[in-house]
């Protein structure tokens, strides 16, 4: 609170209004504010059929990626991944069109690193988007040699470590789509993310498909005649193939 | 300080048999330090939580399973000088409480008895409330949607057990498939549906005022109670 009110202060005598007065004027308009109803984060959304869309990509995008995907580390104790075919698959599954772009490669130390972008197809928006990973891996030295010994390099370890540092560096950017990727595997206590409700209700309204189930079940046309009130003109279609249906 | 009234779902913390109790005194104590500090505890729990998700759901297969026609939920809040509480559903003169089972095992399928008598007296303070004579407490049996199902199977590992939970969460087939396909990875089971008609069950009241009575008796003791602890 008080570092909100210092802030305040230091605004306002940068403005050169008496500060009581000036945090008294706040202090209403801040009351104001919290009388008046203020719309839903939902009702500020200009299209929220569309964000539904986006909303289910997310849903998709943070499921759990099925069990038997999921690896144990063979050297890293309770360390839990998703292979790289794995990853290729939800990409080519989930986005149908994607092509990965290696940003920057070099080395660090006694390994190799490699930058990579991923590209996809935002399926909802039609637009290419993208995601940056880094991934690093050790250059193989000879049994008993250091790792850090860089005059006993195996043969052959620079052109396994490169291609190992760009398949880490491919899952730290498919990560960033979320947990159906693998990105929570090894994490505890994480939320789930959960579909905006308010957005699907201000979309398609829960009442409207009472309605549907209620036309689709009615049996003559008394009983049809007593939903009329209730119609919305996205059920009007159907309300009339309906009626015409019965006798 | 405001007067205390008892919300009617917590109406029977305080119908006892003999006084107040220990229950209807620890409820007193709880209101009290809400109403005081302007502090209220929310408690959170995944049967809570399916109940407020799929809360429209159950009101539509309580209007297509009840023949009720087109039903809206009540957001209308009633209040007297004892009582307080907003009811699910009110439709031809009738009170509807909507109560989400959270499985299976817990929906009261076979039941001739209300499973917990609480409920009884939440229906009782709605009909007072409401000036309706008739209640119905419908329990519903709704599927799971998808967060609380992948809630429920993200650390399980074994198919067997994960097509189990999902069994006991899902009682569609249209729902089961889309469930299977995402977290079953091909372990084979034997999905039975559960039709619409099962998945309800009612248990109707009549307004009786002699409750009614003993309540309005037990707020004032309430209240009593309130002004020992102030003082």
């Amino acid at each position: 609170m008080s570092t909100f009110i210092n802030q305040k202060n230091i605004a306002y005598s940068l403005m050169g209004v008496d500060t009581l007065t000036a945090y008294a004027f706040f202090i209403m308009s801040d009351l104001e504010l919290h009388q008046k109803k203020l719309p839903t984060l939902q009702e500020l959304y200009s299209d929220p059929e569309g964000l539904v869309k986006t909303d289910a990509l997310q849903v998709i995008l943070n499921g759990q990626p099925p069990v038997s995907w999921i690896k144990m580390h063979p050297f890293i104790k309770g360390y839990k991944y998703l292979p790289i075919d794995k990853i290729e698959y939800l990409l080519k599954r989930i986005f149908k069109n994607y092509r990965i772009e290696v940003l920057r490669e070099g080395s660090s130390f006694n390994g190799v690193y490699v930058v990579v972008r991923v590209h996809y197809l935002n399926p909802i928006s039609g637009l290419w988007d993208f995601h940056d990973g880094i991934g690093a891996a050790q250059l193989q030295t000879a049994s008993g040699k250091s790792a850090a010994d860089l005059a006993n390099i195996n043969n052959g370890a620079l052109s396994m470590a490169y291609p190992l540092a760009k398949t880490v560096a491919i899952k730290d950017a498919c990560d960033h789509f979320g947990t159906t990727f693998g990105s929570d595997l090894n994490r505890k206590d994480t939320l789930t993310f959960t579909s905006d409700d308010k957005l699907h209700m201000v979309a398609k309204n829960k009442e409207e498909d009472r309605m549907q189930k209620l036309i689709e079940k009615a049996q003559d046309r008394e009983t049809l005649e007593t939903l009329k009130t209730h119609l919305t003109e996205n059920l009007q279609n159907q309300f009339d193939t309906k009626w015409k249906s019965l006798k | 300080m405001e007067i205390f009234k008892i919300r009617a779902s917590s109406a029977g913390k305080i119908s006892g048999v003999k006084g107040l109790g220990e229950t209807g005194k620890s409820y007193c104590k709880q209101w009290l330090k809400e109403t005081l500090y302007k502090r209220r505890t929310e408690i959170k729990s995944k049967y809570i939580d399916k109940g407020n998700r799929l809360e429209e759901e159950g009101f539509t297969l309580m209007a297509l399973q009840l023949d009720l026609g087109m039903v809206y939920k009540n957001d209308k809040f009633y209040q007297d000088d004892y009582f307080c509480g907003t009811p699910d559903l009110i439709h031809n003169g009738v009170v509807y409480d909507n109560k989400c089972s959270w499985s299976l095992d817990t929906f009261p399928m076979f039941e001739s008895e209300i499973p917990n008598s609480d409920y009884f007296n939440q229906l009782q303070v709605y009909m007072h409330l409401t000036g309706c004579t008739k209640a119905s407490l419908c329990y519903t049996l709704i599927d799971a949607d998808y967060d609380l199902v992948s809630q429920a199977v993200k650390w399980l590992t074994e198919p067997k057990k994960i097509y189990s939970t999902i069994g006991n969460m899902i009682y569609t087939k249209e729902a089961y498939k889309v469930y299977y396909e995402e977290f079953c990875d091909g372990f084979e089971g034997n999905f039975i549906e559960i039709p619409e008609s099962d998945r309800i069950k009612t248990f109707e009241f009549d307004y009786d005022p002699q409750v009614i009575e003993k309540l309005q008796t037990r707020v004032v003791e309430c209240r009593d109670y309130i002004n020992t602890l102030i003082k």
